[in-house]
């Protein structure tokens, strides 16, 4: 991990209209995240996780306070329910990025076939979204997201919509992805054991609104133990702090 | 590992099979249709030349003005769509003008473009056809998935790509199933704006000319011949098209 600051925001808000009444979202959010390091975000269902990755991917803009994004960041994201574009083959969605980037053809293939193979997508490459198990969707999903060669990686909850067994393969996965390509990662989740497994730095977000009310630092040694003493006591602290929080 | 790969082999042999005897069913059927029609024309008084003739001309008119009414209805859509002021003030406006007949337009279109009836009747049909077209592209823009959106923007899809590589084919359920309205549409009118007109060929002007004839039997002939041939057109060009596109329209 580098100390290079490589998305930044201060104070931000998010106000959103419903039914002409002003809804605050999200309110006084500041957070960082440094290169190579990978972050969790944990909180309830409508505290605004999902719509603070937006506002750091640069999706939409914040209401009020600012986001820095480095010069250097390559962004790609992994969505919850896949948003694989379902009128292109396994191929086309992973050649997507490559393509809108305007790379020779050649190169789109090449870049391609290369995550195809390194997602274990080989002899699905034909096929459509429609065609696939959740599993296989995510695992195109990662795919499609590593092929514009990122150097920050966002995840919206990427194994909630996956059955325990499959979660469990691409959490390690995601893992070995994160290390070996030196990538900086912010995830969603709102399983804790999940960001204590993962991450090096936990976000715990309060609702109403959403807001990081707690950042805890995650030093458990990888490779993690999942049944270990430490693992279970920085569990019971970040559901304290969520509980608390209401 | 073997069982299951040789199901899976079975299960697609099976599919591929059953596509295939259904593909052919519907070109029996087509078959069996032009086989009627012949017949019926070579027992009624129908000119089988003047039909073919009338119906081709016909359908270049309609082709012509389906082409102009969607992207027109995409270009429209798209502007309208953009931003939430733009469609408070043209969603208001396009709703009444697409309750507006286009027949009565008529008229005015007469006398504006006396030397080029063709121009008339393609404009005519050009006003009935995009209403549907436009209207359900607006419903697709309104419903389509945000995530797609997202996903489009973050891996960098933007202008010209964009509009090709994501938002028509995200679109196409909705355009395809407003173009099936608008060309059924587009039918319907062609007939009496080439009556109006007195068009020197088309299935209208025929099926005309038959009516003033008194020639009623052939007139009901003629008629027959016209359903069944669009219905041939919808069998092997808006039926595929509707299938292809309902099977990715949720999906992701």
């Amino acid at each position: 991990m580098n100390e290079k600051k490589l998305i930044f925001s201060s104070s931000v808000g998010q106000d959103f209209e419903i039914d002409d009444k002003k809804q605050t979202v999200l309110s006084g959010v500041d957070f960082s995240v440094s290169g190579g390091e990978f972050v969790c975000i944990v909180g309830p269902s409508g505290c605004g996780k999902s719509t603070l990755l937006r506002i750091l991917s640069g999706i939409i803009p914040p209401t009020s306070g600012e986001v820095k994004i480095d010069n250097d960041v390559r962004l790609a994201m992994v969505f919850q329910n896949f948003a694989l574009f379902p009128w292109l083959s396994v191929f086309e969605n992973v050649a997507f990025g490559p393509k809108m980037k305007g790379l020779a053809a050649d190169e789109v293939e090449k870049i391609a076939k290369e995550k195809i193979q390194m997602m274990g997508l080989f002899g699905v490459e034909k096929k459509h979204p429609k065609e696939l198990s959740g599993g296989m969707k995510q695992r195109v999903g990662i795919a499609r997201a590593l092929a514009v060669n990122p150097n920050v990686l966002f995840l919206d909850e990427p194994f909630s919509a996956l059955d325990v067994f499959t979660a469990k393969k691409l959490r390690a996965e995601l893992l070995e992805i994160w290390q070996r390509e030196k990538l900086t990662v912010v995830m969603i989740s709102h399983l804790i054991e999940e960001a204590v497994e993962l991450s090096d730095r936990i976000c715990v977000m309060s609702a109403n609104p959403g807001r990081i009310s707690h950042v805890a630092p995650n030093d458990l040694p990888r490779p993690r133990n999942k049944r270990s003493a430490e693992f279970f006591q920085l569990v019971d602290k970040l559901e304290a702090m969520i509980d608390k929080n209401g | 590992m073997r069982y299951s790969a040789q199901l899976h082999s079975t299960k697609k042999h099976h599919i591929l099979k059953h596509r295939w005897l259904s593909g052919l069913v519907s070109w029996a059927w087509i078959i069996l249709i032009l086989a009627i029609l012949s017949l019926v024309i070579n027992f009624s008084q129908l000119s089988g030349r003047e039909i073919f003739n009338g119906f081709v001309a016909s359908l270049i008119r309609t082709t012509i003005a389906y082409l102009i009414a969607a992207a027109a209805a995409i270009i429209v859509a798209l502007i309208i769509t953009s931003h939430k002021v733009i469609e408070d003030l043209l969603l208001p406006i396009f709703d009444v003008l697409q309750s507006f007949p286009s027949f009565a337009l008529f008229p005015v279109l007469v006398v504006a473009l006396k030397n080029s009836p063709e121009t008339v009747i393609i404009s005519v049909l050009t006003i009935t056809m995009i209403w549907p077209i436009l209207f359900s592209i607006i419903g697709g823009m309104k419903n389509r998935r945000i995530d797609f959106e997202e996903a489009a923007t973050i891996f960098g899809a933007r202008g010209a790509k964009r509009l090709w590589n994501y938002t028509i084919p995200e679109l196409m359920p909705s355009i395809v199933t407003g173009s099936i309205v608008g060309w059924g549409e587009g039918w319907e009118f062609i007939i009496g704006a080439e009556l109006l007109v007195h068009a020197n060929v088309g299935i209208g002007t025929y099926l005309g000319k038959l009516g003033q004839n008194q020639e009623n039997l052939a007139l009901a002939f003629g008629i027959a011949i016209l359903l069944l041939l669009l219905y041939i057109l919808n069998k092997i060009l808006w039926l595929p098209l509707l299938n292809r596109v309902t099977n990715y329209s949720t999906e992701g």
